[in-house]
Formats: structure tokens, sequence, C-alpha cells
């Protein structure tokens, strides 16, 4: 199976639970968000518990949970926004 | 004209006022969102924002140029902080003219709301007995 290599960012409590800012994974080829969160979800109960709550963006602009991503790809998971 | 910053230091709202608007505007608003004192009936001592400034800015930047165009504004100037802000500190200032009030209004309403809901930065309360990140829209 071909793989591709993204790289994903995690912020705010997410970054907490993770524990890492930013990381460099390889995915195979067509891989989902909902695919490569599983990755974590499996041994972090606590993203579990947020996960229907949770935003993603690819290469900065917000994404669907369904999107696949592609060879170079940044993925970003983060919880609501809570600016201003 | 427009301007978007992000920044850690404090905003000198006095110097922002004396620059915002043109000669054909007869409405300037100023809005500021500070960081106060009670929050979820506990004491704060600080806030810290995380941002994901990239991102932060290419959604405030479609929610700015949404609203000058919508509400035909003369300029809009958002600065958000983040990193450390301590209580009675500006976390955010939104200042914005257009030739009469009720597009200014309008338009400040519309970028605050909005910034709440879509641009990536998250605050994080600190209380005398730990911190929390806050991930309602209030």
């Amino acid at each position: 199976m071909t793989e591709i290599k993204i790289t994903i960012k995690a912020f705010a409590s997410v970054k907490d639970i993770l524990g890492f800012s930013e990381k460099d994974m390889n995915v195979p080829e067509g891989s989902t968000i909902t695919e490569i969160l599983g990755n974590f979800i499996s041994d972090k109960k606590e993203l579990d518990g947020i996960k229907d709550s949770l935003l993603f963006s690819i290469n900065e602009v917000y994404s669907y949970i369904e999107e696949n991503l592609k060879d170079g790809d940044t993925l970003a998971i983060f919880p609501p926004v809570s600016g201003g | 004209m427009k301007n978007i910053t992000f920044q850690k230091e404090p905003i000198d709202t006095s110097e922002l006022m004396s620059g915002t608007g043109t000669d054909g505007d007869g409405s300037v608003i100023l809005f500021i969102g500070r960081a106060r004192n009670r929050s979820r009936g506990k004491d704060v001592t600080h806030l810290d924002y995380e941002i994901y400034e990239s991102m932060a800015y290419k959604e405030m930047d479609r929610i700015v140029t949404y609203a000058i165009k919508e509400w035909s504004l003369n300029s809009c100037t958002v600065i958000h902080r983040y990193g450390k802000v301590e209580i009675g500190e500006d976390s955010i200032v939104i200042a914005l003219s257009s030739p009469h009030r009720k597009e200014s209004y309008k338009a400040s309403q519309y970028i605050i709301d909005t910034i709440k809901k879509t641009v990536p930065v998250w605050k994080k309360e600190f209380y005398a007995d730990g911190s929390s990140w806050i991930t309602d829209r209030s």
C-alpha cells in the first residue's frame, strides 16, 4: 500500500491530550481524517470524550472529517475556538 | 484600509483611534474585548491565548474583507493579542469607520461574533488553583 507523508498540528486542549504540537506521520494514501484520528483515539481516551466537538483544517482551510489527505498536507486538529 | 494584526504586546488603543477613519466617515466604532477578573464563578488571575497564526490570519482576512464590502467600510483594523494577557488588558480591539453609524454598528457586531466562531485562537483562563481551556463561544 502506498503511503503519504503528512504533518499533524494540535492546539489547545487537543495538544495537551496528544502530548505534541506538531509531528510528521506516514499514513496510507487516501486516508480520511476519521481514519487518522483513529490512530490517536485508541490510546487517548480523553480525546474520545471530546471527539464530537473537534474541528479540523487541511492546509489552513476548515475541513470535514471525511476529507481525504494528500501527500504533503498539513492536518490541524483542535477544539472549538474561543478567541476574542 | 484594512489592517489585521496578531501581537503579544499590549494594544495602544489611543494610537489606533487617532488613525481610524477618513474625512468621508461620519461614524467610527471601537470595540474592545477586555480580560475580566471573574468567569464561571471563579476569580481569574490572567489569560493566555494560543493561536494557529497562519490560519488565523486567513480567517480574519476573510471576515474583515467581507465586512468591508458588505457595509461599505472605509477603514477596518482588528488587533488580537496572543500569549499572556493580564486582567484589565485588552485582548482584542476592532476599530472601523463608515459614512453612517448603522453600517458601522452592524459590521462591528458581525466581526466580533464571527471571530469567536471561526478564527483559530484559544483562551485559557488561569485561577489561583489551576487553569482551564475555554471551549464555549460566549
